[in-house]
């Protein structure tokens, strides 16, 4: 509406001053000299701005929404010689190597140009602003004491506690990551990759799939026997130990306990709820309608009116959890109905519907997904008169 | 053989974890390009801030209020959606027509369903609106049959079918509106009439499960077990086949599944 016609004169009027910097950027190695015109470039850079993005960077951090960010599991590879590479931070996928150019406070990587107001550039930190910002922070010089093949073998076959989780990595590559006293187990996959010279920590997917989801990585500074200290890129000042409580036999694996999302980056106001299939594989809702007539008992004295919905939130594995109830009146505002009540559907929901749900699929994306589903039941005077999605 | 074989089955496995990774790197630098070419940070919450601030400058208010509603009820936030869904109805009236849907369809809320229809039909009162793909007669008889009062449903679904069928035949009808007058015909005793809008729905839509098993209902009322076999076998081909009647982003109140089917098919009279 408005705000796309806004959003689209601006970008207009952006695109204009992007050819101009593009093509003056783009095709000045061809006319000879490349050398001295790339050593002007840089110059430029660091003189007009103070600092040279020249250099490591490591992904942060992603603000896809006011408020919901997530990890930005990217190593951003600056060369003096106007070429980049942008990989993921494990190496798992790398893009082609490409040229930069900073000319000013104005930033081309490759094809994309970042105005003057998007590029906030420090020592330490490489900060784009725009439609989801994104943060970088510069690889710190590396302690040449630790090596990637070291760590990895410190770390391998042992359990270690950092704050309240406890990690066992086992030597395969998976990951268990134990909270809440072992009563929540999360099987996830772990390496230690090293990059720019620093070696890093990475731990990443799920119980099936290693692709996916990855943690903000950590940087692992010092190392003993029994102690690995590690910083958190979000933080750069906090310094954490990771403590060796146990050594786990060789060969061992382990297997997830409770409810875990999928995704690390699940944000329910962006959940679409519309682009999903949220009604579970065929007979989902003709099931869950029969087991609510067939076992919800209104109480005889409270006689609800309104709709009493259920919400749960559904894995790429089909598995539901984290089961809320709440309610309304007729007129769609906030009511408590009868305890007895809200308990028989939530332990009806969590007996028969804990599995068996349909991953969440969007045209586009070619794995399953995390999403909320919910169940509304309609009450008339103590009666289930619909049970709808 | 046997070698490329195994070693394909082994690195397989491998190959579509590199094509996901390769997707993952691909999104985030997609997400870069959208960084670099939008200026603005976005998302769902900052445009629901947006349409906020936009209230109250006091620009476009009955569209953003109407937006807002309608973003709140896709996270099935009814005490936030309702509100905002009526004051925009309030502000500007034509919201009418689609707001009597979301309270027909996605809230099942008959009553006040009905309230947003009148007014939307009233708004041009010689004319048989239209909301969406439907005619308000239809909605509104609908809204009557899901009240459990066919009786008054069945002059709706009359006007709305005579209005295509007299222009142009009943091969041109909605096989749903046939559906519809046919299940509330069938509620009032009226089993043949039922049958035979049964029979012209089944030809507009032949894969539809639902007709077939309501004609089975309606051939069983009339003491036909055999053909009532018949379409409740059809509706569960159908239904074995695709599910499209149940999985639309919404589940019509009348839709047929497999148990129902194998339900009516048990209390039929045994085969000799």
């Amino acid at each position: 509406m408005t705000e796309s016609s806004q959003q689209l004169s601006a970008n207009s009027e952006q695109l204009t001053v992007n050819r101009w910097l593009h093509l003056k950027l783009t095709w000045m190695p061809v006319f000879g000299h490349e050398w001295l015109l790339t050593v002007i470039c840089w110059l430029l850079a660091v003189l007009c701005n103070g600092q040279s993005i020249t250099g490591a960077w490591v992904g942060v951090k992603e603000e896809l929404d006011s408020g919901f960010v997530c990890s930005l599991p990217l190593y951003l590879d600056v060369r003096a010689d106007s070429t980049y590479t942008l990989s993921l931070i494990d190496k798992a996928a790398t893009n082609p190597k490409a040229t930069w150019a900073m000319n000013g406070k104005w930033l081309r990587l490759d094809t994309l140009l970042f105005q003057p107001k998007q590029v906030q550039l420090t020592a330490n930190t490489l900060t784009l602003t725009g439609h989801y910002p994104m943060q970088f922070r510069r690889v710190p010089t590396p302690n040449t004491a630790l090596t990637e093949a070291a760590t990895r073998t410190l770390l391998a076959n042992r359990s270690w506690q950092l704050d309240q989780t406890r990690y066992h990595f086992h030597e395969g590559g998976q990951a268990c990551l134990e909270t809440n006293g072992g009563r929540d187990r999360a099987v996830r996959c772990w390496t230690v990759v090293e990059r720019g010279g620093a070696v890093f920590l990475v731990i990443k997917g799920t119980e099936t799939d290693c692709s996916r989801s990855y943690d903000v990585p950590m940087l692992c500074r010092t190392s003993t026997d029994k102690q690995l200290m590690v910083s958190l890129l979000t933080d750069e000042t906090k310094l954490s130990t990771l403590v060796m409580v146990a050594a786990l036999p060789a060969g061992k694996t382990c297997a997830a306990i409770g409810f875990h999302r999928c995704s690390n980056c699940f944000s329910v106001p962006d959940n679409q709820a519309s682009e999903l299939d949220k009604h579970g594989p065929p007979g989902r809702f003709y099931a869950v309608r029969q087991q609510l007539l067939r076992l919800v008992r209104p109480s005889s004295v409270a006689r609800p009116t309104g709709i009493l919905q259920v919400r749960c939130l559904v894995n790429c594995a089909g598995q539901a959890g984290q089961f809320s109830v709440n309610a309304c009146n007729s007129d769609y505002e906030p009511a408590v109905f009868d305890k007895s009540l809200t308990d028989q559907v939530m332990s009806m929901m969590q007996t028969h519907f804990s599995a068996g749900w349909q991953p969440g699929r969007i045209r586009g994306i070619d794995r399953p997904l995390d999403y909320v589903a919910t169940i509304n039941i309609r009450f008339l005077d103590g009666l289930i008169t619909d049970v709808f999605p | 053989m046997k070698k490329i074989l195994g070693w394909l089955l082994m690195v397989l496995p491998f190959t579509a974890t590199a094509q996901h990774e390769a997707a993952l790197l691909e999104r985030l630098t997609a997400n870069m390009a959208a960084t670099a070419r939008y200026p603005r940070p976005w998302g769902t919450l900052r445009y629901m801030a947006w349409l906020d601030s936009n209230i109250t400058a006091g620009h476009e208010v009955a569209e953003c209020t109407y937006t807002k509603g309608l973003h709140y009820l896709t996270q099935r936030a009814y005490g936030q959606a309702v509100p905002l869904l009526e004051k925009a109805c309030k502000l500007k009236p034509v919201y009418h027509g689609y707001v009597g849907w979301v309270y027909l369809q996605l809230l099942r809320d008959y009553p006040r369903a009905l309230v947003h229809y009148d007014a939307y039909d009233a708004l041009t009162p010689d004319l048989d609106d239209r909301e969406g793909d439907h005619a308000v007669s239809y909605l509104r008889s609908e809204i009557y049959r899901f009240m459990g009062r066919p009786a008054e449903a069945l002059p709706g679904y009359d006007k709305a079918i005579a209005l295509i069928e007299d222009k142009h035949g009943p091969t041109w009808v909605n096989y749903r509106y046939y559906l519809a007058r046919g299940q509330a015909r069938l509620a009032l005793g009226m089993a043949t009439d039922a049958l035979t809008d049964f029979d012209k729905a089944i030809p507009n839509s032949p894969s539809s499960a639902v007709s077939s098993y309501w004609k089975g209902k309606a051939l069983q009322a009339l003491n036909r077990p055999d053909e009532a076999r018949m379409a409740y076998s059809d509706a569960l081909l159908w239904l074995r086949n695709s599910t499209i009647e149940q999985n639309q982003y919404y589940e019509q109140q009348d839709v047929v599944y497999e148990q129902q089917v194998e339900l009516a098919l048990a209390g039929l009279p045994k085969l000799p």
